[in-house]
């Protein structure tokens, strides 16, 4: 298996068979994205790092502690996703559909997220540092001591999402927001020492 | 003069010259300490990615200048004219915005442990684009 050939699922299911679990750099074939949710693959811990899964089928995929480190998920549908402790520093999640997926302690690091739809979402002490919200929707999404230093949140969507403890050190501009959301970003996070 | 460190001299020189572009400068300790003494107009000046951090900059009048992606953590703005200024994603974790001039100021910007009174507050909060309310 080549960098750059097409993970097909014959060739996925062999290798698993095997027990190997590195599609690094590899891309996926389309009737293997649209095959996944039946084979029900079990990729936990699957080293994904920079594959292209770009518009990838992967709805309720069991992605736990994967390494998708600069994985090209652009408008993947990872809808009901397992991503807890998945490694997502630095990918593309630009557009993706991350509605109620599990993300909860996920490495988010400088991840694009620009319009990802992350409404309901489990985000709890995922790090979310230098992350790109732009116009993502993380509605009702539980944020709780997730860290959002220097995470980009223009026009984003925080409405009724769980802000408790977290890190909100980030940056704001038309972030849509409760009246009782402002007031605890307002007076009990650390944006300011007022004297 | 990109990357280079910005010296004293060197800023004396360059706005005697009426050049305001110190963008993506790394400016240099001494400097930094010594722009209160200067009492330099900055305003209009191009500092965007600039780091000017820990910077004494109190009562400067950096009104109109463009401090997009500057690093200003830590950097003293206590009573600073910042009218007008472009903060796009400035970096001001832990400066001191006391009695600053903030009106019309673009927010944009990391706050952290940023010091101001009560009303500045308000109006970052409130009347800012910082936040979209809805009930």
């Amino acid at each position: 298996m080549r960098k750059g050939e097409v993970i097909t699922k014959e060739l996925v299911v062999g290798r698993l068979r095997e027990g190997f679990y590195s599609f690094s750099g590899f891309r996926v074939n389309r009737n293997f994205r649209v095959d996944l949710e039946k084979i029900g693959f079990d990729l936990r811990e699957a080293d994904l790092q920079k594959a292209d899964l770009q518009k990838a089928d992967l709805q309720r995929a069991n992605l736990q502690k994967a390494n998708l480190r600069g994985a090209n998920l652009w408008k993947a549908d990872l809808w009901k996703a397992d991503l807890r402790e998945a490694d997502l520093q630095r990918a593309n999640l630009r557009e993706a559909n991350l509605r109620e997926a599990d993300l909860r302690k996920a490495n988010l690091l400088k991840a694009n997220l620009w319009k990802a739809n992350l409404r309901e979402a489990n985000l709890q002490k995922a790090d979310l540092r230098k992350a790109n919200l732009l116009k993502a929707n993380l509605r009702e999404a539980n944020l709780q001591k997730a860290n959002l230093r220097k995470a980009n949140l223009w026009k984003a969507n925080l409405w009724e999402a769980d802000l408790r403890e977290a890190d909100l050190n980030c940056v704001f501009f038309k972030t849509l927001v409760s009246k009782e959301q402002r007031k605890h970003i307002m007076e009990e996070t650390d944006l300011f020492v007022v004297d | 003069m990109r990357k280079a460190v910005i010296t004293k001299d060197l800023v004396v020189k360059r706005l005697r010259e009426g050049y305001y572009s110190f963008s993506a400068l790394n400016v240099n300790k001494v400097f930094r300490a010594d722009l209160k003494k200067i009492n330099f107009d900055l305003s209009g000046a191009n500092l965007s990615e600039a780091d000017l951090s820990g910077a004494n900059l109190s009562g400067a009048n950096l009104s109109g200048a463009n401090l997009w992606e500057a690093n200003l953590s830590e950097a003293d703005l206590s009573g600073a004219n910042l009218s007008g200024a472009n903060l796009w994603k400035a970096d001001l974790s832990e400066a001191n915005l006391w009695k600053a001039n903030l009106r019309n100021a673009e927010f944009n910007c990391v706050f952290c442990k940023t010091k101001v009174f009560k009303a500045q507050r308000k109006y970052i909060m409130e009347e800012t684009d910082l936040f979209e309310v809805v009930d």
